[in-house]
């Protein structure tokens, strides 16, 4: 630590010297800075080898400090290299910096040369923005410019003639650079926001509201600090631990202000100016870009405000929206000028910022804020400051010091205000102490305090969602264009059971909705039906039952659905449990389970099935096959003594295959399969163990579940 | 220490404030500016010479002192990042 100091030293420039290597004290004029020859930045083809041992020497220094202006400086990152390493080469006994770039190293100039280098190189980049600063202004100043812009161009540059290009503007504490961005087309930062700020603020002073109505102006930094919910949390407080909000409360209160102007920061990218008028009780903003579709809401920045206000003076603002008059802007660049020119028109009723005279207003601003600049304000402007306004007699804060307020009322008095509102406690319009010590307000104003909901103490009031009613032709017309974009524009894409309906109705022209209670259970009885399906499938090939290829589907296929009245070939065990028979069968009925987790069997009725897992139960008429004749009986031998038909209700397992129509007995009671059919039917017949072995796993699988549950 | 014959003052404590949030800065009213920035940005963890300072709506200088400014001790000083705005 104590050898900090000391290496400090090192850098510090020797007194007799200052003058010669710097040569732009803050206080030259802009004008004959950019002129000044200062040494040019590096540039990428100043290629530097070599450690950084290179540029340190154990001689002495001894080359005059001028030679670093005849040549470039070298670049940022090898110059920090060096000031890293300094505080080393120096205890190693190294006393000098060389250039290796230069004269073949021959050069020993002392150490302060690594400040002075990168002091120059600011200086450097300065410069440069005062030269584009200066060609932007003779820009302007040409012939073909629009007159104001002419003038406030040309009186811009006669001002820079005598503005020092680093001086002080005013007490901000702020550097004439800061002016530059103002003869630019780049967007204002938060420094030329300060600077408006400070100039209305210095105005106020010498120049009178054209209202009459007491105006303040509030730093960037409440609009941000208001924001912050630490800042929020201590409003509950006697006083708001922050220095910047308390000042502010201090000036509405002491000065009882009406109308408390600030700049805004919206959306990260926008400047706006917002208005707490406590006369009146309202809260509104201007928004430079209100009229163009990006314009937004501040709701937030509103919020805060009306709560600012509500808890700090018992005031409640009423959100008025965006009716403070601003000049909307058709730039890209000009709402750091549109706002700050809106409060001037408010307050002294200046003409309003016009998109054609953009440049002339930002040149205009640069001369407002270069005339507070030591070096003409001292010689032209004369300081004329008018005292500070005595302090008013404020009606708000009553809930902390009314009793104090009663007090001071009935001796000093009407002199002022002969007839003083209190506009908190019973709406704006207040109720009138003409006989101020008649009623003591204190006891109800703390009995409401007590016992005042939470919502009460901590809500505000916001404007209702409703548009305007007067809307300009411009907004209208952005308006309904956008509707229609937003109605062609295409659905967003989405995954899942959405995905599935939106690609199956596609070219279908069903239009029922994809979407839905409804529409996500029959999506997902499709789903359950394949995944049954699939396990119908494993169950008969692990039973290795022939004819695979026709039983696995039943031959059913969203082409050939299977219907009422459809002939199939089925598996039953009628005579002996267990043990299952092939028969020739006609579909009666069709049932399936509804959709959802409980979803009840009930008959299809709206044609057939694409998948036979989809089904549940079907009903059927069995025919049974008299092996003497090849022939199917609707008489079975289970019912010959009753000389009666069989039916069935069938699970879906158990339904086979689906086959052709069979060739018909005049009495319909004898059916003849066709070959290709009965020879299925014969294979299915001979491998009828198999298929047993399979339903009679089937039905075993239900079983074991049905312990697991009940477990 | 013998060097530092003005090491005589105490020490004042500066409070940070960004964003919400506060440090507590200990410093010599002699001291520059640019070390009691380097240390603030540190301590919030941001690069340096990203901040902004304002001592009673008065921007800070790198070569400024708090016996320049006449900061006493407990004052506060806001620190913010750059703002920049023009359209949306």
């Amino acid at each position: 630590m104590s050898l900090r100091l000391p290496e400090w030293n090192l850098l510090t420039f020797p007194k007799d010297s200052h003058s010669l290597f710097s040569p732009s004290p803050p206080h030259l004029p802009a004008a004959q800075f950019t002129t000044l020859n200062l040494p040019y930045a590096s540039r990428s083809s100043d290629i530097v080898t070599g450690s950084v041992e290179s540029w340190f020497s154990f001689d002495a220094p001894r080359t005059p400090i001028d030679a670093i202006f005849q040549r470039s400086l070298p670049s940022r990152d090898i110059i920090q290299a060096l000031l890293n390493g300094l505080g080393q080469f120096w205890l190693d006994g190294y006393q000098s910096v060389v250039d290796p770039r230069c004269n073949d190293g021959r050069d020993r100039f002392p150490l302060w040369v690594l400040k002075l280098w990168l002091e120059l190189g600011t200086v450097g980049e300065t410069q440069k923005s005062w030269h584009s600063a200066f060609n932007f202004l003779r820009r302007q100043a040409a012939l073909k410019a629009p007159d104001p812009t002419r003038k406030a161009a040309e009186e811009m540059l006669e001002l820079l003639e005598r503005v020092g290009w680093n001086e002080p503007i005013g007490t901000t504490g702020l550097p004439a650079t800061c002016l530059i961005r103002f003869l630019s087309k780049a967007w204002l930062s938060e420094e030329q926001i300060s600077l408006q700020v400070y100039y209305m603020h210095e105005r106020l002073q010498t120049q009178k509201p054209k209202t009459r109505n007491r105006v303040a102006f509030a730093p960037l930094l409440f609009t941000n600090k208001l924001v912050q919910t630490t800042i929020q949390a201590m409003y509950d407080y006697e006083h708001v631990k922050d220095s910047v909000m308390r000042k502010i409360e201090e000036q509405v209160y002491k000065e009882d202000i009406d109308i408390l102007y600030m700049p805004a920061h919206v959306q990260n990218n926008h400047w706006i100016i917002m208005a707490a008028n406590f006369k009146d009780g309202t809260v509104s903003f201007g928004d430079s870009l209100f009229d163009s579709p990006y314009q937004t809401y501040p709701r937030k920045l509103v919020q805060k405000l009306q709560l600012w206000s509500k808890k700090r003076f018992a005031v409640p603002l009423n959100d008025i929206g965006n009716t403070l008059p601003i000049g909307q802007q058709t730039d890209t660049m000009n709402c750091g000028v549109c706002w700050a020119d809106a409060a001037m028109t408010a307050v002294w009723g200046d003409p309003q910022w016009k998109p054609e005279l953009g440049a002339a207003r930002r040149i205009q601003w640069a001369i407002r804020l270069a005339k507070k600049c030591a070096s003409i304000s001292q010689t032209i402007m004369p300081s004329a400051l008018a005292p500070p306004p005595a302090p008013l007699l404020s009606a708000r804060r009553y809930h902390l010091e009314i009793g104090q307020f009663l007090a001071q009322l009935s001796t000093a008095m009407p002199t002022t205000r002969p007839i003083t509102l209190v506009p908190s406690l019973f709406g704006t319009t207040g109720v009138r102490l003409t006989q101020p010590t008649g009623f003591d307000y204190s006891a109800l104003v703390s009995l409401r305090r007590q016992h005042q909901t939470r919502q009460a103490e901590n809500g505000v009031r916001v404007r209702s969602q409703a548009e305007p009613a007067s809307e300009s032709a411009k907004r209208q017309l952005v308006k309904s264009m956008q509707a229609i974009l937003k109605q062609t524009e295409a659905r967003g894409l989405t995954t899942g059971v959405d995905r599935t309906l939106r690609t199956q109705s596609l070219g279908s022209g069903d239009p029922s909705s994809t979407t839905g209670n409804a529409a996500n259970a029959a999506a997902s009885a499709v789903t359950r039906a394949r995944e049954a399906l699939r396990k119908r499938r494993k169950l008969f090939a692990d039973a290795n039952v022939a004819c695979l290829n026709e039983i696995e589907g039943a031959r059913v296929s969203a082409v050939r659905p299977l219907l009422p009245r459809d002939w199939v070939l089925v598996a039953a065990d009628l005579v002996t449990k267990k043990v299952f028979d092939v028969y020739l069968a006609q579909v009666l009925t069709l049932y399936a389970r509804g959709a959802g987790k409980n979803g009840k069997h009930g008959l299809v009725v709206d044609g057939g099935k694409s998948n036979i897992a989809a089904l549940s139960f079907i009903g059927v008429q069995l025919y049974e096959l008299s092996p003497a004749t090849g022939i199917f009986q609707s008489i079975t031998q289970q019912t010959v003594h009753l000389d009666t038909s069989t039916f069935a209700h069938l699970p879906s397992l158990q339904i086979l295959t689906v086959v052709k129509s069979p060739q018909s007995s005049q009495t319909g009671t004898q059916l003849a399969l066709s070959d290709a059919d009965f020879t299925l039917f014969s294979t299915l017949r001979g491998s009828r163990a198999n298929i047993s072995k399979a339903l009679v796993q089937a039905r075993k699988r239900k079983v074991v579940e049905e312990v697991e549950e009940d477990e | 220490m013998s060097q530092e014959p003005e090491d005589v003052k105490p020490k004042i404590n500066l409070k940070v404030v960004y964003d919400g949030e506060e440090v507590q800065i200990k410093v010599k009213p002699n001291t520059k500016f640019a070390k009691i920035f380097a240390a603030a940005e540190q301590r919030f963890g941001k690069e340096s010479g990203t901040f902004k300072f304002v001592y009673e709506g008065k921007r800070i200088g790198k070569e400024d002192t708090p016996g320049d400014l006449d900061i006493e001790d407990g004052d506060q000083i806001d620190c913010f990042l750059e703002q920049l705005g023009g359209w949306q």
